[in-house]
């Protein structure tokens, strides 16, 4: 239940992610129009990379140096599988520019998605941080 | 006996006050009994302390030994963790992962760390780690 919950987060933030790359990516090559069949390839990008994610991202009890290989292991494996996926939607070509490429977007949806996950934490430990102030602030 | 259960402002300490002409045999043991719900036999080399809840930072379980932590001082306790959590839980302390046990008064801060957990920075500079699935608890004992 727990990995359920784990999943359907971060298949929110990747598709978000995704949509953001795309529409971006869309705007500045300047593409006029968009077959419809973009929202389910973004949609079954989302599924198998928030799978991997679920399963790959750092556990409880990971030390930092255990984390760090798990997030290089992460983002090789999304890069890998969002290739393959790009290659069959023909979202890049099958040459080294396109594998390049996939490295960047897969990039940019890391990083949109950690700087999500990052404020979202923040917000949390603020609120906890507020009320850890007024319910025990001046005790020792 | 009249008993009286008033509700203390807002910053205050829960208080008991005993009034009575005479501190009889039953009075005296309704106190002790009170007394040692609030204290707990902490081991130390040869010595054997009574501590306080109110000095205990947080207990934690290392190799199916169970420790309590006070501002500098380690004491190990003849419990077991999970009979510690309960109890305590109406009190301030609050199992925070499998192997932690924080008193949540004692908390200075907490920050995020990756994957949902939080660092717990404790007043006495020690850091403890709230686990994710802890974080839900943490929220409700802090009344948010």
């Amino acid at each position: 239940m727990k990995s359920f919950g784990n999943f359907v987060q971060w298949f929110l933030y990747i598709t978000v992610g995704i949509m953001l790359v795309c529409a971006v990516g869309y705007k500045a090559y300047g593409a006029e129009t968009v077959s419809t069949d973009i929202f389910f390839e973004i949609l079954a990008a989302a599924f198998f990379t928030a799978l991997i994610t679920t399963f790959l991202s750092p556990k409880e009890g990971d030390g930092k140096t255990a984390a760090r290989i798990k997030i290089a292991i992460h983002y090789f494996a999304l890069w890998i599988i969002m290739c393959v996926i790009g290659i069959k939607f023909e979202w890049i070509n099958a040459n080294p520019k396109g594998i390049g490429m996939m490295a960047v977007y897969v990039g940019a949806v890391y990083l949109f998605t950690f700087l999500a996950t990052c404020i979202a934490e923040l917000k949390k430990a603020e609120e906890i941080n507020e009320r850890l102030k007024e319910k025990y602030g001046d005790e020792k | 006996m009249k008993i009286t259960i008033e509700t203390p402002k807002q910053g205050e300490e829960d208080e008991i006050i005993v009034r009575c002409a005479a501190l009889d045999e039953r009075l005296w043991q309704m106190i002790q009994a009170l007394w040692s719900e609030n204290r707990l036999t902490g081991y130390f080399e040869d010595k054997i302390v009574k501590l306080s809840l109110k000095e205990i930072y947080y207990f934690e379980a290392v190799d199916n030994r169970i420790f309590a932590y006070t501002e500098k001082e380690t004491y190990e306790i003849h419990k077991k963790l999970y009979e510690l959590e309960k109890e305590y839980e109406h009190t301030d302390f609050l199992r925070i992962s499998k192997s932690v046990i924080v008193n949540v008064s004692k908390i200075a801060y907490v920050k995020p760390v990756f994957s949902g957990r939080l660092e717990a920075r404790l007043k006495n500079g020690e850091s403890v780690i709230v686990s994710r699935q802890y974080v839900t608890a943490l929220k409700k004992k802090i009344e948010i």
